[in-house]
C-alpha cells in the first residue's frame, strides 16, 4: 500500500469485503465517491482493500445495498496511534516524564572548564575555578541559578592579571574564556647597544637627540650610511634613538620626439580558427594561414574541448584574430613637446618617491635636444626620516666602555 | 460509429480538443508490463487475480494477467498492477 503521510494522518483501514457480487461493492463505493486502494482478489468471493477512516462509515449501507459485508483487518495511522496512547495512560506519562526530565536534566552544569587562546599554567586554571564555584558556577548545578555577569566581574576582580573574562554556555557544558596580561620578559625589555646611520644622501632640516650623542648638525650634508647619532654617552654604551629629518632629492627624466611614427587600427580584422591536438598537428578549419594586412597586430585565443565538467578532449581550439593597422607621422609643436618630456620627467622621478611624500620643491631643467627630441630632467625636494638604527657588536661596546672609563679616570686625576 | 459521434469528433478535430474529452471516451496508459491507468471507465465488471474488465463508453475491457490487483479505484480513474499479459479492447461500440 502506498501509505502516504497525509493518510496516515487521517488513519487508514485494511478492510475484506466477502460476498458473492463483490464488484458491485466496488462499482457502489465509485457511485458514492468512496476511495478503495490497493483492492487484492484474495478469492472468487474475496477481496482486501484500503480506506480511509473517514470513509468507513458509508461503506455499511454500501455492503447491505451489495449483499456483501466486511470486516475491518487492520488499522493503521496518527487516530489509532493515539487512541492506544489515550488507552495505556502509563505510557503516555512515561513519555512526557522523560521529556520533562531530560529537559531538566539538560540545564544542569555536567562540566566547568577554563580556556584561554593563551597558554595558561594549572594554578590560574584552578584560581579561576575557585572564584566561579565561590559565585556559584561549579558542576551538578542548575544553569538557571548561576550569575554568568557578576561571575565575570568576580574573576576579574580577584584575578588583577586577568585582561579579559568571558563565560559562555554550550547546553550542559560552561566555559570560562580568560585572557592573561602580557608582560615583557625581561629579554625584551633590554635593546641592544647601536647607532643610527644615514639611509641616503641629504641635507640635515632637524635633530632631535634621545639617547646618544649627534655627529652632525642641522644644514649639514650626509651621504648614504653616514654615522647620525653615535650609541654612546658620558654614562656608556647606549641604544642611539632620534629623529633626524633631510632633504632629499629625486631625478627623472623624460624625451619626447617633435614628430612620431604611431600606429593605429584601420577597423578591419580577420580571424583564423585552428585546431590542434597532441601539442602538434594542426589543422585550419576556418580562414587565411597567414594575416592578410601588411601592417597588423595579432590576438590568440585558446580553448579545450571541454565534455562534460573537467573532462576535456585532447584538442584544442586557438582563434587568432589578425587586426589590421597603418602608420602614420604625428607631429608636436616644440611646446607640447616640452610639455610632454616634462610630465614623463616629473612621473619618472615620482616613482622612487616613498608612499605619502610631500614634494617641497620641483625643479625643471632642459636637457641638449637636437631640435626633433625635447628632453628633461624633474628633480623632486622631499623631507625625510633617514636615519636608521643599526646594532654594535659586543666588542664595540666593550670597547667604548674601556674608552669612557679611562676618560673619567683621566678628568679625576 | 453513430453520425452524431462523427460531429463530435470533426469538432473536436477542428477545434484542437482531445478526443477523449470531447468523446467521452477511455484513455489507458499502460506502462511496461505492469501497470495500467485507465480514465473515463465506467465501473468494475469483473475482478480476479486473472482477469480485471472494466465498463467503458466503448464496451466491455478486459484485461489478463497474473497477480492482478486494483491499485487505485476512483469515480474516474483505476490503476491496475501486476503482470499484465493482454488486453482485450470492445470490437463494437456500445449503443
Amino acid at each position: 500500500m502506498r501509505q502516504l503521510f497525509w493518510d496516515r494522518l487521517k488513519g487508514v483501514l485494511e478492510i475484506e469485503i466477502s460476498g458473492v457480487a463483490v464488484e458491485r461493492f466496488l462499482n457502489l463505493t465509485l457511485q458514492e465517491g468512496i476511495v478503495l486502494k490497493d483492492i487484492i482478489w484474495l478469492s472468487s468471493t474475496k477481496v482486501r482493500a484500503y480506506v480511509l477512516l473517514e470513509d468507513i462509515w458509508y461503506l455499511r449501507p454500501i455492503a447491505r445495498a451489495s449483499r456483501c459485508h466486511f470486516r475491518i483487518v487492520r488499522r493503521i495511522g496518527l487516530p489509532f496511534y493515539l487512541a492506544r496512547a489515550r488507552r495505556r495512560k502509563i505510557i503516555l506519562a512515561g513519555a512526557i516524564g522523560f521529556i520533562i526530565a531530560f529537559y531538566i536534566i539538560s540545564n544542569f552544569a555536567f562540566y566547568v572548564g577554563v580556556k584561554s587562546p593563551y597558554e595558561i599554567g594549572p594554578k590560574d586554571i584552578a584560581q579561576v575555578l575557585k572564584i566561579a564555584k565561590e559565585q556559584g558556577i561549579e558542576e551538578g548545578r542548575l544553569i538557571w541559578t548561576m550569575d554568568f555577569r557578576q561571575t565575570e566581574k568576580a574573576i576579574m576582580k580577584q584575578k588583577s592579571d586577568l585582561v579579559f573574562c568571558g563565560i559562555e554556555r554550550n547546553g550542559t557544558k560552561i566555559t570560562i574564556n580568560i585572557v592573561k596580561r602580557t608582560v615583557p620578559a625581561e629579554d625584551d625589555k633590554k635593546l641592544p647597544y647601536g647607532h643610527i646611520f644615514a639611509d641616503e644622501d641629504g641635507v640635515i632640516e632637524e635633530i632631535l637627540i634621545i639617547k646618544g650623542t649627534a655627529k652632525v648638525t642641522r644644514g649639514d650634508t650626509v651621504a648614504a650610511g653616514q654615522l647620525l647619532i653615535a650609541g654612546y654617552d658620558e654614562s656608556g654604551p647606549v641604544t642611539a634613538s632620534g629623529v633626524i629629518r633631510a632633504s632629499v632629492w629625486y631625478q627623472g627624466y623624460g624625451e619626447c620626439p617633435m614628430s612620431e611614427t604611431v600606429r593605429k587600427n584601420t577597423g578591419q580584422n580577420t580571424s583564423k580558427i585552428t585546431l590542434v591536438w597532441d601539442g602538434k598537428e594542426q589543422l585550419i578549419i576556418w580562414g587565411k594561414p597567414d594575416s592578410p594586412y601588411m601592417l597588423f597586430s595579432q590576438a590568440e585565443q585558446r580553448e579545450q574541448l571541454v565534455v562534460w565538467r573537467n573532462i576535456t578532449l585532447p584538442v584544442e581550439v586557438i582563434k587568432t584574430k589578425y587586426v589590421e593597422e597603418e602608420e602614420f607621422v604625428k607631429t608636436r609643436s616644440a611646446d607640447a613637446a616640452w610639455q610632454k618630456a616634462v610630465q614623463q620627467a616629473i612621473a619618472a622621478a615620482k616613482r622612487d618617491l616613498p608612499p605619502y611624500a610631500k614634494i617641497k620643491q620641483t625643479i625643471i631643467r632642459p636637457l641638449a635636444d637636437d631640435g626633433q627630441i625635447k628632453r628633461a630632467q624633474a628633480t623632486l625636494c622631499i623631507t625625510k626620516d633617514i636615519g636608521s638604527f643599526v646594532s654594535m657588536s659586543e666588542k664595540q661596546a666593550n670597547e667604548i666602555k674601556a674608552l669612557i672609563s679611562q676618560e673619567k679616570k683621566q678628568i679625576a686625576d | 460509429m453513430s453520425g452524431k459521434k462523427n460531429i463530435k469528433k470533426s469538432m473536436a478535430q477542428a477545434l484542437d480538443v482531445p478526443i477523449d474529452v470531447a468523446l467521452d471516451q477511455v484513455k489507458i496508459v499502460i506502462t511496461g508490463n505492469s501497470i495500467l491507468n485507465a480514465e473515463n471507465h465506467k465501473g468494475i465488471q469483473e475482478y480476479s487475480e486473472s482477469k480485471i474488465s472494466f465498463q467503458t463508453s466503448l464496451g466491455l475491457v478486459e484485461i489478463r494477467g497474473k497477480g492482478l490487483i486494483l491499485a487505485a479505484l476512483t469515480g474516474e480513474e483505476l490503476q491496475i498492477e501486476g503482470e499484465l499479459e493482454s488486453i482485450i479492447m470492445p470490437t463494437e461500440e456500445k449503443e
